[in-house]
C-alpha cells in the first residue's frame, strides 16, 4: 500500500468505514502482535491489548491529523496499552517468570523453540528495557522516537538498548552460527 | 553478536509466530462493525443515513444491545486519547483556541470559532502571539470542578460519531494553497547583501572569559548554566556513573569524586545515589538526570518514581550537598516539586527547574495532591497555578526557582499548562516549544519570564513549520528570533514511515519543505520576518550572535546563510554558502571565526563520508568562506552532532574534543575514539590527540566526557578517569571509579 492509499483509508476509516480501517491495521497486525506478546510473555494478555487498542483506535482516528503517522499512533496506543498491562503484572506479583522456566524445560520438544528463545531473552529483560526492545525491532522505532516515547534521552535509550541486548545476546547465541 | 545481528536473529525467530485467529483482521472488523452499530444507535447526533452513506458501512448488520464490555472499552478509549495528548503533545483534541490560530484548519473544520480571534489570518506561514488569557482558580475545589466538568464534556463529546465532510478534497485544496504561497515569497530575500559591521557583543564574548583555566559544560547561552553528568571546579572532577542493578532491573547511580592535580589522579569519594533517597516505599526508583556546581555546593537533579502508586507518582528531586570537605559532601538541603525532571537552568545565582505533571486522578475531590502539583509536599497555592479556557488536554509543567546562596525554599513556583516539555533559556526568559502536528505543522512557544527568582507568565506565539532544536531560538535586546522549517505535507508524509529515496519527491515543486525566520517582541508578537527560504531544504542547525544570525539547510550541498538581524522589522539575508556536505553544531570561534562540526557528504550521491569540521571566515557576514575544513576519515557517528555537551570546546584554549565512532584505519576495527583538536590559522585544524576507549564502557558511550583543567586532559567514561598533558596520548594516570 503506498501512501497516498493509506492516506485515503485513514480518511475513509474516519467516516467510520471500518473495512478501510482494518486494511491498514492489516499492514501492521503482525508487528503488533509480537510486540504485544514478547512484551507481555502471554498469548492471552496480547489478544486482549489488542483488540482494545484497535477498538481505541478505530474510535479515536478522528484525531489523528496526519494520516502519514497511522503506524507510529497505533503502536503509541498499544505501547500505552501494555505499559498499564505491565504495571498491572507488577502490583500483582504472582506473575512471577513462571513461564519462562517451563517454556524452557519444553524447549526441546517445542516446534516453535526458535520462538521460545526469543521469550526467554525477553524473560531477561527488565519492563523498561522490553518496552524499548519491543519499540524498536517490533515497532521500528529509532532511539529518538523511542526516547520520546518513554520521555527520556536518547542517550538513555542507546544505552539501556545496548544493556538490553548484551544480556539477551547469551540466550540468542547458541543456534546462530 | 553486533546489534544488527540480534536484530535480525529476533526478526527471524519471531516472524512465524502464529497469529491468533482472534485479531485478524476479519475478526477486527466483526468486532468494530459491532460497536458502530452500538454507537449508532446511542448516539442522537450522528445522522444515520449519512454515515452509511460515507462510510459504506452495512447498515443491515446485526446492532447489539451495549454489553459492558463495550462500555469499559469506550472509557477506556478516552483515557487513552488523554493520555496521548498529555503524554506527547501531538494531537490537539479539543483545542478551540489553536483551531483559531491555525489558519488552515478553519476552512476544513466546521465553523465553531465563537471566540474567533480578529487576528486570525490565512498565511499559513503568518503567526500570531496571543494572550496566554489563563486565570487561576479561587479554591482547589473550584479548580477540581473546572477540571471535572470540562473532562466530563470531553468525554461525552467523543462518544459521538462525527461525519466529516468533503475532507479529502479541503485537504487538496490546502495544499495547493500554501505551495503557491511559497513559490511567490521563495523569490524574494536572497540578493540583499548589505554590508555591516560586526557587533560589539562579539568582542565582549571574548575578552568576557574569565581567569579560570578549566573546561565547564558547553551551554547555549553564555551566561546560563546548564547541567551534566560531569563538572569540574578546576581541582576536582565529578561525575556520576550509572551502573546495573541486576537484582532489580533498575539502573543505578554514583557520585564520584577525584583530585586531579597536574594530571596525578586520585580517588576522594563516591557514594550511591540510592542511599540517600528516602525510601518511603521499595517501588520509588530514582533516574539521576544532571548536576551542578555552583560555588561550594554541588546540586543533583533526578526525578523519583513510583509506578505502583494509582496514578504513578514522578517527582523532581532536587539534592543540594556542601562540598567544603570534598571527601565528606553533606547533603544540607532536599527539595521535590510534582512531575517528571524535564530540565533545568542556573542564571544569576538562581535554579530554575521545570518539571512535568501529567499523571493525575479526578477520582477523589478532596484528594488535592492527585490533580494539583506539590512543592515539597504541599499543593501549589492557587494563586499560582494557571490553566486556560480549554483546560482539558492540557499538560501542566511545573517551574520553580530557588537561590542557591541561601537555598532554604523555593522563591517562586508557577504551574503552567503548555504544550510542550522542551524548553529554551535566554538569560530572562524560559521559553517552552512544542511542535503542533496539524496539516501545516506549526509551533507553540510559550514565554516565561524571569528576574532574580521571580518569575512571571508571559504570553505565547504558534509560529508555523518545527524548530529542530532550541539551537533555533535565541533571544536578544528583548527580541526572540526563531528558524523554523516548515515541512511539506507529503514530504513528511512520506518520512515518517517509509525510508524512500527523496529524488522524486525533492524535485517535485509541488512538495518541499521550506525555511522561515520569525523576530517576535517582548509581547511574542511578530515584528519582522523572512519567508521561502531554501525550498526543498531543512534547517539543520543555527546559532546566533547579536544582531547577527546564521543557520545551515541542507539538501545536496550546505548553505550557510548568514541573516542580519538589526532590525527586528526588516531581517535581511546576506548571504549563503554553498558546500558539500552540512554543520550539525555551529559555534563561535572568535569574533571572524564559525566552528561548525557536521558531516560530508558526496553533492552528486548525498553518501556519507564522514565528520567534517569546517572553519569559516565570517569577517563580513555578507560573504561568508569556508576557510578551512577537515575530514575525519573512517568516521561514522558522534554525539557531538545532537547533544552541545558531549562536546569539550575552549575557543580561547584554542582546544576542542568529542567522542566519535569510526576506525584509526581503513582495515582496523571499529571502536570509539575521543580526539582533541586545535585551529591554525595558517594550518588549519590539528588533531593534537586521538585516545581509543576500550575500558568495556563502550555501550555507555553517550557517558563518554573530556575536560581540562590547566594543561592537563581529562578522559572520563563510565568506569574511569585517566590523564594526559594536552596534545600527548601518553597516560599520565588512570583510576577506576569503584
Amino acid at each position: 500500500m503506498n501512501n497516498e492509499e493509506i492516506k485515503a483509508h485513514v480518511l475513509l476509516a474516519r467516516n467510520g468505514d471500518s473495512s478501510s480501517f482494518c486494511k491498514l491495521y492489516e499492514l501492521y497486525y503482525k508487528d503488533m502482535y509480537r510486540f504485544a506478546y514478547y512484551i507481555l510473555g502471554n498469548e492471552q494478555d496480547a489478544e486482549d491489548v489488542i483488540s482494545e487498542t484497535v477498538l481505541d483506535a478505530f474510535t479515536g482516528i478522528k484525531n489523528l491529523k496526519q494520516p502519514s503517522k497511522f503506524k507510529s499512533w497505533i503502536f503509541r496506543i498499544l505501547a500505552i496499552k501494555c505499559k498499564r498491562q505491565q504495571a498491572a503484572y507488577i502490583k500483582d506479583r504472582e506473575h512471577i517468570k513462571q513461564d519462562i522456566t517451563e517454556s524452557n524445560l519444553i524447549k526441546e520438544d517445542c516446534p516453535y523453540a526458535a520462538m521460545l528463545d526469543v521469550q526467554a531473552a525477553f524473560s531477561a529483560l527488565n519492563e523498561t528495557e522490553k518496552m524499548i526492545i519491543s519499540l524498536m525491532v517490533f515497532a521500528g522505532y529509532t532511539s529518538r522516537e523511542t526516547a520520546k516515547i518513554l520521555k527520556s534521552t536518547e542517550g538513555t535509550i542507546r544505552s539501556a538498548k545496548s544493556r538490553a541486548f548484551t544480556k539477551m545476546s547469551h540466550y540468542l547465541k547458541e543456534d546462530f552460527a | 553478536m553486533k546489534e544488527q545481528d540480534i536484530i535480525h536473529n529476533i526478526e527471524e525467530k519471531t516472524k512465524d509466530l502464529p497469529i491468533p485467529d482472534s485479531i485478524s483482521p476479519d475478526s477486527m472488523k466483526k468486532m468494530l462493525d459491532e460497536n458502530i452499530e452500538w454507537n449508532k444507535h446511542t448516539s442522537q447526533s450522528t445522522n444515520h443515513t449519512e454515515h452509511s452513506k460515507a462510510s459504506g458501512v452495512n447498515s443491515i448488520s446485526k446492532a447489539p444491545a451495549p454489553s459492558p464490555r463495550f462500555i469499559r472499552r469506550f472509557t477506556a478509549a478516552a483515557c487513552v486519547i488523554l493520555c496521548l495528548v498529555s503524554s506527547f503533545s501531538i494531537f490537539r483534541l479539543r483545542s478551540d483556541q489553536h483551531e483559531d490560530f491555525n489558519s488552515v484548519d478553519t476552512t476544513t473544520s466546521e465553523t465553531d470559532d465563537n471566540t474567533s480571534n480578529s487576528k486570525g489570518n490565512k498565511d499559513p506561514e503568518k503567526e500570531i502571539a496571543y494572550q496566554a488569557n489563563l486565570q487561576s482558580p479561587s479554591s482547589y475545589d473550584d479548580y477540581y470542578d473546572t477540571l471535572k466538568s470540562a473532562y466530563d464534556a470531553y468525554y461525552d463529546s467523543i462518544s459521538d460519531v462525527t461525519t466529516y465532510d468533503n475532507i479529502t478534497g479541503a485537504i487538496e485544496e490546502d495544499a495547493a494553497e500554501s505551495v503557491s504561497d511559497f513559490s511567490e515569497q521563495s523569490g524574494g530575500g536572497f540578493n540583499d547583501r548589505s554590508a555591516i559591521t560586526n557587533s560589539a557583543e562579539m568582542k565582549e564574548s571574548s575578552s568576557a572569559k574569565s581567569e579560570k583555566d578549566y573546561s565547564a559544560t558547553n551551554t547555549q547561552e553564555k551566561n546560563v548554566d546548564e547541567g551534566d553528568i560531569i563538572k569540574t571546579d578546576g581541582t576536582y572532577i565529578y561525575k556520576v556513573i550509572s551502573g546495573f542493578d541486576n537484582a532489580t532491573g533498575y539502573t543505578t547511580y554514583r557520585l564520584t569524586i577525584t583530585k586531579a592535580e597536574n594530571g596525578n589522579l586520585s580517588a576522594v569519594t563516591s557514594f550511591d545515589l540510592d542511599d540517600i533517597i528516602t525510601k518511603k516505599d521499595n517501588d520509588d526508583h530514582i533516574q539521576f538526570h544532571e548536576f551542578y556546581l555552583y560555588n561550594d555546593k554541588l546540586i543533583l537533579m533526578y526525578s523519583k518514581s513510583n509506578y505502583t502508586a494509582v496514578p504513578a507518582k514522578n517527582d523532581s528531586v532536587i539534592v543540594i550537598y556542601d562540598l567544603k570537605d570534598k571527601s565528606k559532601p553533606q547533603k544540607i538541603k532536599t527539595l521535590t516539586q510534582s512531575g517528571w525532571y524535564e530540565s533545568s537552568r542556573i542564571s544569576n545565582g538562581y535554579l530554575y527547574t521545570i518539571s512535568n505533571f501529567s499523571d493525575t486522578s479526578l477520582a477523589d475531590k478532596k484528594e488535592y495532591e492527585k490533580y494539583i502539583p506539590s512543592i515539597n509536599g504541599e499543593t501549589i497555592a492557587c494563586r499560582n497555578i494557571y490553566y486556560p479556557k480549554d483546560v482539558v488536554m492540557q499538560t501542566t509543567y511545573v517551574v520553580t526557582s530557588l537561590n542557591l546562596k541561601n537555598p532554604e525554599d523555593f522563591t517562586d513556583t508557577k504551574a503552567i499548562p503548555t504544550a510542550g516539555g522542551s524548553s529554551y533559556v535566554s538569560d530572562s526568559s524560559i521559553y517552552f516549544y512544542a511542535t503542533i502536528y496539524s496539516d501545516i505543522t506549526k509551533t507553540e512557544i510559550m514565554k516565561l519570564g524571569y528576574e532574580k527568582g521571580k518569575l512571571t507568565v508571559g504570553n505565547s506565539a504558534v509560529v508555523t513549520g518545527y524548530l529542530y532544536d532550541s539551537f533555533a531560538l535565541s533571544e536578544y535586546n528583548g527580541h526572540l528570533r526563531i528558524v523554523a522549517t516548515i515541512p511539506a505535507n507529503n514530504i513528511s508524509l512520506l518520512r515518517s514511515n517509509i525510508d524512500i529515496a527523496s529524488d522524486n519527491t525533492a524535485n517535485n515543486p509541488i512538495v518541499e519543505d521550506v525555511n522561515a525566520l520569525y523576530i517576535l517582541d517582548e509581547k511574542m508578537e511578530l515584528t519582522g520576518k523572512l519567508t521561502g527560504l531554501a525550498p526543498g531544504e531543512q534547517i539543520y542547525s543555527a546559532r546566533f550572535m547579536g544582531d547577527i544570525g546564521y543557520f545551515v539547510t541542507y539538501r545536496n550541498t550546505d548553505p550557510l546563510f548568514s541573516v542580519d538581524l538589526s532590525d527586528p522589522a526588516e531581517p535581511k539575508i546576506l548571504g549563503a554558502l554553498k558546500i558539500p556536505g552540512f554543520s550539525n553544531y555551529l559555534h563561535f570561534y572568535s569574533k571572524d571565526m564559525l566552528l561548525g562540526i557536521g558531516q560530508e557528504t558526496d553533492p552528486n550521491t548525498q553518501e556519507f563520508l564522514g565528520l567534517k569540521l569546517s572553519m569559516f571566515d565570517i569577517s563580513n557576514p555578507s560573504d561568508v568562506k569556508e576557510k578551512d575544513k577537515y575530514i575525519i576519515e573512517n568516521s561514522d557517528f558522534s554525539y557531538a552532532l545532537y547533544n552541545h555537551k558531549a562536546i569539550m570546546i575552549d575557543p580561547e584554549k584554542n582546544i576542542f574534543g568529542f567522542l566519535y565512532y569510526g576506525s584509526k584505519t581503513k582495515d582496523y576495527q571499529y571502536g570509539y575514539y575521543y580526539a582533541t583538536y586545535t585551529y591554525d590559522a595558517k594550518d588549519g585544524f590539528i588533531q593534537t590527540a586521538s585516545y581509543e576507549v576500550n575500558d568495556g564502557s563502550e555501550y555507555e558511550s553517550d557517558a563518554v566526557r573530556g575536560l581540562y583543567i590547566g594543561d592537563y586532559f581529562y578522559l572520563a567514561t563510565n568506569k574511569s578517569i585517566s590523564s594526559y598533558k594536552i596534545g600527548s596520548e601518553n597516560p599520565i594516570a588512570l583510576v577506576y571509579f569503584n
